[in-house]
Protein backbone atom coordinates (compact mmCIF):
# COMPACT_ATOMS: atom_id res chain seq x y z
CA UNK A 1 0.00 0.00 0.00
CA UNK A 2 1.17 3.50 -0.89
CA UNK A 3 0.79 5.37 2.16
CA UNK A 4 1.39 2.73 4.48
CA UNK A 5 3.63 4.26 7.65
CA UNK A 6 5.78 1.78 8.89
CA UNK A 7 8.03 3.44 12.22
CA UNK A 8 11.85 2.55 12.31
CA UNK A 9 11.95 3.11 8.58
CA UNK A 10 12.31 6.51 6.54
CA UNK A 11 9.10 7.71 5.36
CA UNK A 12 10.35 10.85 4.66
CA UNK A 13 9.16 10.69 0.68
CA UNK A 14 5.17 9.76 1.36
CA UNK A 15 5.59 12.99 4.07
CA UNK A 16 6.86 14.91 1.77
CA UNK A 17 3.84 13.76 -0.94
CA UNK A 18 0.98 14.02 1.91
CA UNK A 19 1.94 17.58 2.34
CA UNK A 20 1.93 18.38 -1.36
CA UNK A 21 -1.33 16.94 -1.22
CA UNK A 22 -2.64 19.37 1.15
CA UNK A 23 -0.57 21.98 -0.23
CA UNK A 24 -2.75 21.52 -3.41
CA UNK A 25 -6.40 21.15 -1.45
CA UNK A 26 -5.21 24.91 -0.02
CA UNK A 27 -4.84 26.06 -3.65
CA UNK A 28 -8.34 24.51 -4.33
CA UNK A 29 -9.80 26.68 -1.77
CA UNK A 30 -8.19 29.95 -1.82
CA UNK A 31 -9.13 29.51 -6.13
CA UNK A 32 -12.81 28.54 -5.45
CA UNK A 33 -12.74 31.50 -3.03
CA UNK A 34 -12.32 34.09 -5.37
CA UNK A 35 -14.53 31.67 -7.94
CA UNK A 36 -17.86 33.57 -7.48
CA UNK A 37 -19.97 30.52 -8.86
CA UNK A 38 -19.73 28.28 -6.25
CA UNK A 39 -21.63 27.57 -3.35
CA UNK A 40 -18.40 27.88 -1.04
CA UNK A 41 -19.55 26.12 2.10
CA UNK A 42 -20.96 23.49 0.74
CA UNK A 43 -17.37 23.25 -1.05
CA UNK A 44 -14.73 24.63 1.15
CA UNK A 45 -15.95 23.00 4.27
CA UNK A 46 -15.64 18.48 2.96
CA UNK A 47 -11.68 20.15 1.75
CA UNK A 48 -11.39 21.24 4.93
CA UNK A 49 -12.64 18.00 6.15
CA UNK A 50 -10.60 16.26 4.05
CA UNK A 51 -7.24 18.07 5.09
CA UNK A 52 -8.44 17.61 8.73
CA UNK A 53 -8.50 13.93 8.60
CA UNK A 54 -5.06 13.63 6.15
CA UNK A 55 -2.93 15.75 9.06
CA UNK A 56 -4.76 13.36 11.74
CA UNK A 57 -4.52 10.32 9.67
CA UNK A 58 -1.13 10.29 8.41
CA UNK A 59 1.25 12.98 10.54
CA UNK A 60 -0.45 12.24 13.95
CA UNK A 61 -0.91 8.46 12.99
CA UNK A 62 -3.80 8.28 14.42
CA UNK A 63 -5.32 5.73 12.05
CA UNK A 64 -2.21 3.18 13.05
CA UNK A 65 -3.07 3.93 16.90
CA UNK A 66 -5.13 2.30 18.95
CA UNK A 67 -8.55 1.98 19.60
CA UNK A 68 -8.77 3.69 22.65
CA UNK A 69 -6.89 6.89 21.79
CA UNK A 70 -9.07 7.29 18.61
CA UNK A 71 -11.60 6.89 20.92
CA UNK A 72 -9.98 9.86 23.06
CA UNK A 73 -9.59 12.32 20.13
CA UNK A 74 -13.22 11.40 19.04
CA UNK A 75 -14.50 12.58 22.56
CA UNK A 76 -13.34 15.81 22.66
CA UNK A 77 -15.75 16.41 19.24
CA UNK A 78 -18.87 14.52 21.34
CA UNK A 79 -17.98 16.78 24.49
CA UNK A 80 -18.19 20.09 22.44
CA UNK A 81 -21.77 19.00 21.29
CA UNK A 82 -23.51 20.07 24.69
CA UNK A 83 -21.30 23.64 24.47
CA UNK A 84 -22.12 24.20 21.06
CA UNK A 85 -25.52 23.76 21.43
CA UNK A 86 -25.87 25.94 24.57
CA UNK A 87 -24.32 28.78 22.78
CA UNK A 88 -27.27 28.15 20.20
CA UNK A 89 -29.88 28.47 23.32
CA UNK A 90 -27.75 31.37 24.97
CA UNK A 91 -27.59 33.06 21.52
CA UNK A 92 -31.96 32.55 20.59
CA UNK A 93 -32.44 34.14 24.50
CA UNK A 94 -30.51 37.26 23.31
CA UNK B 1 17.00 2.82 37.09
CA UNK B 2 17.71 5.52 34.07
CA UNK B 3 14.56 7.46 32.52
CA UNK B 4 14.18 5.11 29.70
CA UNK B 5 12.97 2.52 31.77
CA UNK B 6 11.01 5.00 33.80
CA UNK B 7 8.66 5.14 30.79
CA UNK B 8 6.42 2.82 31.22
CA UNK B 9 3.70 1.32 29.23
CA UNK B 10 0.23 1.17 31.30
CA UNK B 11 -0.25 -2.43 31.94
CA UNK B 12 -4.14 -2.34 31.27
CA UNK B 13 -4.02 -0.24 28.19
CA UNK B 14 -0.67 -1.16 26.27
CA UNK B 15 -0.36 2.98 25.36
CA UNK B 16 2.28 4.68 28.03
CA UNK B 17 1.00 7.07 30.45
CA UNK B 18 2.27 9.86 28.84
CA UNK B 19 0.90 9.49 25.36
CA UNK B 20 -2.25 9.15 26.57
CA UNK B 21 -2.55 12.16 28.74
CA UNK B 22 -1.21 13.81 25.46
CA UNK B 23 -4.49 12.62 23.59
CA UNK B 24 -6.78 13.51 26.51
CA UNK B 25 -5.09 16.72 26.22
CA UNK B 26 -5.40 17.35 22.91
CA UNK B 27 -8.94 16.15 22.84
CA UNK B 28 -9.46 19.02 25.37
CA UNK B 29 -7.93 21.36 23.12
CA UNK B 30 -10.38 20.17 20.48
CA UNK B 31 -13.75 20.69 23.26
CA UNK B 32 -11.92 24.33 23.77
CA UNK B 33 -11.75 25.97 19.84
CA UNK B 34 -14.61 24.22 18.82
CA UNK B 35 -16.56 26.29 21.57
CA UNK B 36 -14.09 29.68 20.40
CA UNK B 37 -14.69 28.75 16.50
CA UNK B 38 -18.83 28.58 17.37
CA UNK B 39 -19.20 31.62 19.18
CA UNK B 40 -16.91 33.48 16.35
CA UNK B 41 -19.72 32.19 14.21
CA UNK B 42 -22.43 33.54 16.11
CA UNK B 43 -20.81 37.00 16.18
CA UNK B 44 -19.36 36.86 13.00
CA UNK B 45 -21.80 39.04 11.54
CA UNK B 46 -21.85 41.95 14.79
CA UNK B 47 -19.28 44.34 13.50
CA UNK B 48 -20.26 48.06 14.32
CA UNK B 49 -21.51 50.30 11.95
CA UNK B 50 -18.69 52.09 10.67
CA UNK B 51 -16.10 49.49 10.45
CA UNK B 52 -14.91 47.65 7.92
CA UNK B 53 -16.58 44.00 7.10
CA UNK B 54 -14.87 40.91 7.74
CA UNK B 55 -14.87 40.42 4.07
CA UNK B 56 -13.50 44.15 3.73
CA UNK B 57 -10.70 43.44 6.32
CA UNK B 58 -9.67 39.95 5.45
CA UNK B 59 -6.12 39.98 3.26
CA UNK B 60 -7.15 36.54 1.77
CA UNK B 61 -3.58 36.10 -0.01
CA UNK B 62 -1.48 36.71 2.59
CA UNK B 63 -3.39 34.18 5.13
CA UNK B 64 -2.74 32.04 3.05
CA UNK B 65 0.69 32.07 2.33
CA UNK B 66 0.90 31.90 6.65
CA UNK B 67 -1.48 28.69 6.07
CA UNK B 68 0.68 27.28 3.76
CA UNK B 69 3.52 28.15 5.84
CA UNK B 70 1.87 26.29 9.11
CA UNK B 71 0.97 23.20 7.16
CA UNK B 72 4.63 23.20 5.91
CA UNK B 73 5.78 22.85 9.39
CA UNK B 74 3.73 19.89 10.23
CA UNK B 75 5.76 18.21 7.27
CA UNK B 76 8.68 19.71 9.24
CA UNK B 77 7.59 18.32 12.40
CA UNK B 78 6.71 15.01 10.79
CA UNK B 79 10.11 15.11 9.02
CA UNK B 80 11.38 15.24 12.59
CA UNK B 81 9.61 12.68 14.59
CA UNK B 82 10.50 10.41 11.37
CA UNK B 83 14.75 10.86 11.61
CA UNK B 84 14.30 10.21 15.21
CA UNK B 85 12.53 6.89 14.89
CA UNK B 86 15.21 5.54 12.51
CA UNK B 87 17.92 7.12 14.96
CA UNK B 88 19.23 9.84 12.66
CA UNK B 89 18.99 12.77 15.43
CA UNK B 90 21.07 15.90 13.51
CA UNK B 91 18.57 15.16 11.00
CA UNK B 92 15.94 15.46 13.24
CA UNK B 93 17.33 18.21 15.01
CA UNK B 94 17.64 20.12 12.15
CA UNK B 95 14.02 19.79 10.92
CA UNK B 96 12.74 20.59 15.00
CA UNK B 97 13.94 23.97 14.48
CA UNK B 98 12.69 24.42 10.66
CA UNK B 99 9.62 23.85 12.25
CA UNK B 100 10.04 26.35 14.94
CA UNK B 101 10.96 28.89 12.09
CA UNK B 102 8.69 27.97 10.40
CA UNK B 103 6.24 28.72 13.75
CA UNK B 104 7.93 32.03 14.35
CA UNK B 105 7.48 33.03 11.03
CA UNK B 106 3.68 32.04 11.63
CA UNK B 107 3.31 34.34 14.09
CA UNK B 108 5.38 37.23 12.88
CA UNK B 109 2.42 37.20 9.93
CA UNK B 110 -0.22 36.77 12.43
CA UNK B 111 1.13 40.17 14.10
CA UNK B 112 1.75 41.94 11.17
CA UNK B 113 -1.98 41.25 10.35
CA UNK B 114 -3.07 42.45 13.77
CA UNK B 115 -1.53 45.64 13.35
CA UNK B 116 -3.35 46.17 9.93
CA UNK B 117 -6.33 45.46 11.48
CA UNK B 118 -5.83 47.62 14.17
CA UNK B 119 -5.14 50.49 11.85
CA UNK B 120 -8.34 49.87 10.15
CA UNK B 121 -10.24 50.35 13.24
CA UNK B 122 -10.52 46.42 14.05
CA UNK B 123 -9.71 45.94 17.82
CA UNK B 124 -10.35 43.33 20.61
CA UNK B 125 -13.09 46.09 22.13
CA UNK B 126 -14.50 47.76 18.91
CA UNK B 127 -17.46 45.01 18.53
CA UNK B 128 -18.55 41.48 19.29
CA UNK B 129 -17.14 40.47 16.32
CA UNK B 130 -13.76 42.17 16.91
CA UNK B 131 -13.42 39.85 20.82
CA UNK B 132 -14.38 36.61 18.79
CA UNK B 133 -12.01 37.20 16.03
CA UNK B 134 -8.80 38.17 18.85
CA UNK B 135 -10.35 35.16 21.33
CA UNK B 136 -10.24 32.28 18.45
CA UNK B 137 -7.06 33.48 16.35
CA UNK B 138 -5.53 35.40 19.42
CA UNK B 139 -5.69 31.70 21.38
CA UNK B 140 -4.45 29.58 18.57
CA UNK B 141 -1.39 32.34 17.98
CA UNK B 142 -0.73 31.56 21.72
CA UNK B 143 -0.93 27.69 21.50
CA UNK B 144 1.52 28.34 18.37
CA UNK B 145 4.12 30.50 20.58
CA UNK B 146 4.16 27.79 23.18
CA UNK B 147 4.85 24.82 20.62
CA UNK B 148 7.94 27.01 19.01
CA UNK B 149 8.96 27.33 22.50
CA UNK B 150 8.69 23.86 23.41
CA UNK B 151 10.44 22.82 19.73
CA UNK B 152 13.38 25.19 20.62
CA UNK B 153 13.72 23.73 24.06
CA UNK B 154 13.53 20.28 22.71
CA UNK B 155 15.45 20.95 19.82
CA UNK B 156 18.66 22.18 21.93
CA UNK B 157 18.64 18.98 23.61
CA UNK B 158 19.16 16.21 21.03
CA UNK B 159 22.14 15.81 19.20
CA UNK B 160 24.57 13.97 18.36
CA UNK B 161 27.23 13.18 21.59
CA UNK B 162 23.86 13.58 23.72
CA UNK B 163 21.55 11.11 25.39
CA UNK B 164 18.78 10.89 22.52
CA UNK B 165 16.88 8.32 23.50
CA UNK B 166 15.11 9.49 26.39
CA UNK B 167 13.35 12.41 24.15
CA UNK B 168 11.31 9.71 22.04
CA UNK B 169 8.01 10.09 23.96
CA UNK B 170 8.54 14.31 24.04
CA UNK B 171 9.22 14.35 20.25
CA UNK B 172 6.46 12.14 19.30
CA UNK B 173 3.74 14.13 22.30
CA UNK B 174 5.39 17.57 20.93
CA UNK B 175 4.92 16.32 17.40
CA UNK B 176 1.07 15.97 18.10
CA UNK B 177 0.90 18.79 19.99
CA UNK B 178 2.29 20.73 16.71
CA UNK B 179 -0.33 18.64 14.16
CA UNK B 180 -3.34 19.60 16.46
CA UNK B 181 -2.28 23.09 16.47
CA UNK B 182 -2.24 22.73 12.60
CA UNK B 183 -5.44 20.73 12.13
CA UNK B 184 -7.05 23.76 14.29
CA UNK B 185 -5.74 26.31 11.99
CA UNK B 186 -6.99 24.22 9.01
CA UNK B 187 -10.67 24.58 10.57
CA UNK B 188 -9.85 28.66 11.40
CA UNK B 189 -8.48 29.39 7.85
CA UNK B 190 -11.80 28.00 5.60
CA UNK B 191 -14.18 28.76 8.40
CA UNK B 192 -13.09 32.57 9.81
CA UNK B 193 -11.38 33.16 6.67
CA UNK B 194 -12.76 31.92 3.37
CA UNK B 195 -15.77 31.39 4.03
CA UNK B 196 -18.71 34.77 3.86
Amino acid sequence: MMFQIKHEEDNSKKYVLIAAFLGVITLIEVALFYSTSFNLPVILIPLSFIKFLVVVGFFMNLQFEKKLLKLFFLLGFVLSIPFILILFLERSVI
Amino acid sequence: MSSVDTIQEHEATGVSNQKMAMWLFLSSEVVFFAVLISTYLFYKGKFSQGNLSPEELFDIPFTSVSSFILLMSSLTMVLSHNFYEIKNYEKSRIWIFATAFLGILFISGQIYEYTEFIQSGLTISSSIFGTAFYFVTGFHGLHVVIGVILLLTTGSQIGPNKNNRKYGLSIESLALYWHCVDIVWIVIFTVVYLIP
